[in-house]
């Protein structure tokens, strides 16, 4: 009887487990490093920024939408997600078709914070997420076209990943 | 009842005949299998026969035994061991260092021969193969992603031997050296990339090839550089960080670029590199229409290859153009009748090339397709001459990757089929990668090299506002509507990213969540271009537009006039395949 009861705190503890790193719209959820906050917008997506940011929602100063970038590596975004998830994985998240994130890059091209975009109901984990986030930071390098530089203390750009290029390894 | 001797006797029959059994099946067990042993026999006597004609071919023995000593870190004189007059083919002599695993060989057919691919014997000396376009810059390919091995080949003329050299490119490697181990001659992962080098382990250089993501992208073949027609120009500027030179020669009806690369090996053996030895100058050809003619002119632009590269500050990694198309390749003619003929290269399956393919055999297999194409850059512009040639090819260049989506095709259509020109300049004293101007109709350029897509699509845009819109653009410069102009285009350019994504970013117009959750409520999530706004939706427009302003101090001065919506844009979706 013990050892039956035991097993069912077990299978409880892991459901919730599993539950609290789902991401659902205006939740905070906790992973093994980070903390997530996601917040419900105006057409039923969600935002979901690491807790320690401090650029989402700031405006850059000396802001210039004419600027493009390009990656250095232009496979490094294509390994970051590699790493992260699995090709069955990925065929999972196919149905959501795109992630959408905003790069918060230094004026040297270096990622130092990641924001994403998700329907409400995604399958993409906090946990995954946290993986992602470290693997761009760590991977990703933007090229700063020195003739657009126009004095910006950071830049917010957008990159959208659409899910079955990560797959065919086609994302370039 | 049965007497009892009776079934005493079938007992000791009965163990009599099980004790028999099994030392027939024991004899049997132990008996040899000829049947399997004559395949080892064969596969040994093949493997004896390949050593002793490969320690006969090339006498390992003694010069090994002599460079060993010979070779040690911080040797003055390794260089000279190793090669210290670098020159065409006269490349690292490995048979001097390494020699073949004979214990760990692998035995397969491949293109007719037999194969044996062995390993480096352990107790070799340690080798690193690097591959740079300079005679002492950074490796283009690092050593520490290469592995060496040796190929014996038994085809109807005899055998063959071989040093195949596998260096992948660090973003395929990731920090997994185990990686290269999926990588041999008769099998390949199919996003390798890196670059392989056959030469004979007395260091004659045979053969390379270049692979990007599983395809061959460059051939790497000693002493075949192309042959072009007379130059009539040297060009530095057209891809001047990597390109040792370009040149153009004028031809009927097209402009012909060459781009040259020199490749340098350089080999490491325990820990000391040797000399750059000179492997190959290989080069390129992009074909642009020179005709500088007008409307339905023929020729237009035929891509041997890639499009070449554009400029670019960084020498490395350098744009790698594809397989080497031979001079008199009919790739590079223009068709009659507004036609050019467009080679393509394809992947090549599992394992790589042969040491002894050429360029122009298997290992760069090729379609040619014919394809309708309109000369674009020559339709666009009023006078041919506003440019240099090499201007012209630079920003055609650009103009093929616009008209690859549907807005910037409709846009060129609209310009082409009304006959309507304007001019291009270069202007580097211009703020901004490049600007339209309504009252002259230029397009201003600040570097041609540099130009993006985005930019000289929005400039193409902003030309198409002022060629459509009532009165033109130009009544609103510095009065209520000059923001409507700006926003109507950059709003096109997210729209336009949003639904094809690619990997090059942009500061959305808009900071903000909500701006690009909007974009995906207007495209339906990023499948398809909107045709109309609801009265919500334009209301949404206008408030992001004012925000536009409030975020980007450089349109701060821009005065938005309510009155003016973006109808502009939605007549050129509803023009152009985008909305279909």
């Amino acid at each position: 009887m013990k050892k039956q009861s035991l097993i069912l705190f077990t299978l409880l503890l892991s459901a919730i487990i599993t539950y609290a790193q789902e991401l659902k719209p205006n939740a905070i959820i906790k992973t093994n490093t980070a903390t997530y906050i996601t917040t419900g917008l105006h057409d039923g997506a969600m935002s979901v920024v690491n807790s320690k940011s401090n650029y989402h929602n700031k405006i850059p100063r000396n802001r210039n939408p004419d600027m493009t970038f390009e990656l250095k590596d232009k496979s490094a975004l294509l390994n970051a997600f590699t790493h992260v998830f699995s090709d069955e994985r990925l065929k999972q998240l196919i149905p959501e078709k795109r992630m959408i994130m905003t790069f918060y890059v230094n004026p040297s091209g270096q990622v130092i914070e990641v924001s994403f975009i998700f329907n409400k109901n995604t399958a993409v984990t906090a946990l995954e997420l946290e993986d992602l986030e470290k693997a761009i930071k760590a991977n990703v390098f933007i090229k700063i076209r020195p003739e657009e530089y126009k004095g910006q203390d950071f830049f917010d750009v957008g990159f959208i990943v659409v899910y079955s290029k990560v797959l065919d390894r086609t994302l370039k | 009842m049965k007497p009892q001797y009776f079934r005493s006797l079938n007992i000791r029959i009965f163990i009599f005949c099980l004790l028999l059994l099994c030392t027939a099946l024991i004899i049997h067990s132990c008996k040899k299998n000829n049947a399997d042993k004559t395949g080892e026999n064969n596969l040994s006597q093949n493997i004896n026969l390949a050593k002793a004609w490969y320690e006969s071919t090339y006498p390992v023995n003694s010069k090994y035994s002599i460079n060993r000593s010979v070779v040690r870190p911080g040797n003055s004189n390794l260089n000279s061991n190793l090669n210290s007059n670098p020159q065409l083919n006269s490349g690292f002599d490995y048979n001097k260092f390494i020699k073949p695993d004979w214990r760990h060989a692998a035995s397969y057919t491949r293109f007719n021969a037999g194969v044996l691919e062995l390993p480096i014997d352990p107790s070799s000396s340690e080798i690193g193969t690097a591959l740079s376009i300079s005679p002492h810059g950074n490796a283009l390919y690092n050593p520490k992603y290469s592995r060496s091995s040796f190929l014996i080949l038994n085809d109807s003329a005899g055998y063959h031997a071989y040093i195949m050299t596998i260096i992948a490119d660090s973003a395929y490697v990731n920090n997994d050296l185990s990686i290269l181990g999926r990588n041999k001659y008769n099998e390949r992962d199919v996003d390798f990339s890196g670059v392989v080098l056959y030469s004979t382990p007395d260091g004659n250089f045979v053969n390379g090839w270049i692979y990007k993501n599983g395809n061959i992208v460059l051939a790497l073949p000693p002493g075949q550089k192309q042959s072009s027609g007379a130059a009539v120009n040297t060009n530095t500027t057209i891809t001047r960080s990597a390109t040792k030179k370009g040149r153009f020669a004028n031809h009927t009806l097209m402009l012909e670029i060459e781009t040259c690369y020199t490749w340098y090996q350089t080999t490491t053996v325990n820990g000391v590199t040797s000399d750059p030895v000179v492997l190959d100058e290989t080069c390129y050809t992009t074909y642009i229409d020179d005709t500088g003619g007008g409307t339905g002119s023929s020729g237009s632009t035929g891509v041997s290859g890639s499009s070449g590269s554009s400029g670019g500050s960084a020498p490395a990694p350098v744009p790698i153009p594809p397989c080497i198309v031979p001079a008199a390749s009919p790739s590079a003619a223009a068709l009659p009748g507004n036609r050019n003929m467009i080679r393509v290269v394809q992947t090549t399956g599992s394992g790589f090339p042969a040491p002894t393919s050429t360029t122009t055999a298997a290992p760069c297999p090729t379609k040619t397709t014919t394809t309708t194409q309109i000369d674009t850059i020559g339709s666009l512009m009023k006078n041919p001459n506003s440019l240099t040639a090499a201007q012209k090819a630079q920003i055609q260049a650009v103009l093929n990757q616009i008209l690859q989506n549907c807005i910037g095709q409709a846009t060129f259509n609209y310009f082409n089929s009304n006959n309507d020109k304007f001019d291009f300049e270069v202007n580097s004293a211009i703020a901004e990668p490049a600007s339209y101007n309504p009252t002259t109709n230029v397009i201003n350029i600040q570097n041609p090299a540099t130009v993006t897509p985005a930019a000289l699509q929005e400039e193409l845009f902003h030309a198409y506002q002022n060629k459509t819109m009532p009165g033109g653009t130009a009544q609103y410069a510095g009065k209520a509507g000059d923001a409507n102009i700006e926003f109507e285009a950059k709003l096109l350019r997210d729209i336009t990213y949003y639904i094809n994504p690619g990997t090059v970013g942009n500061e959305w117009a808009v900071s903000g969540d909500n701006y690009t959750e909007w974009l995906g409520t207007i495209t339906n999530g990023g499948t398809s271009f909107p045709t109309s706004f609801t009265s919500s939706q334009l209301t949404t427009y206008f408030l992001y537009m004012g925000d536009w302003l409030n975020q980007n101090p450089g349109y701060s001065s821009d005065i938005i006039n309510g009155n003016l919506n973006p109808t502009v844009m939605f007549n050129l979706i509803n023009s152009s395949a985008c909305s279909n």
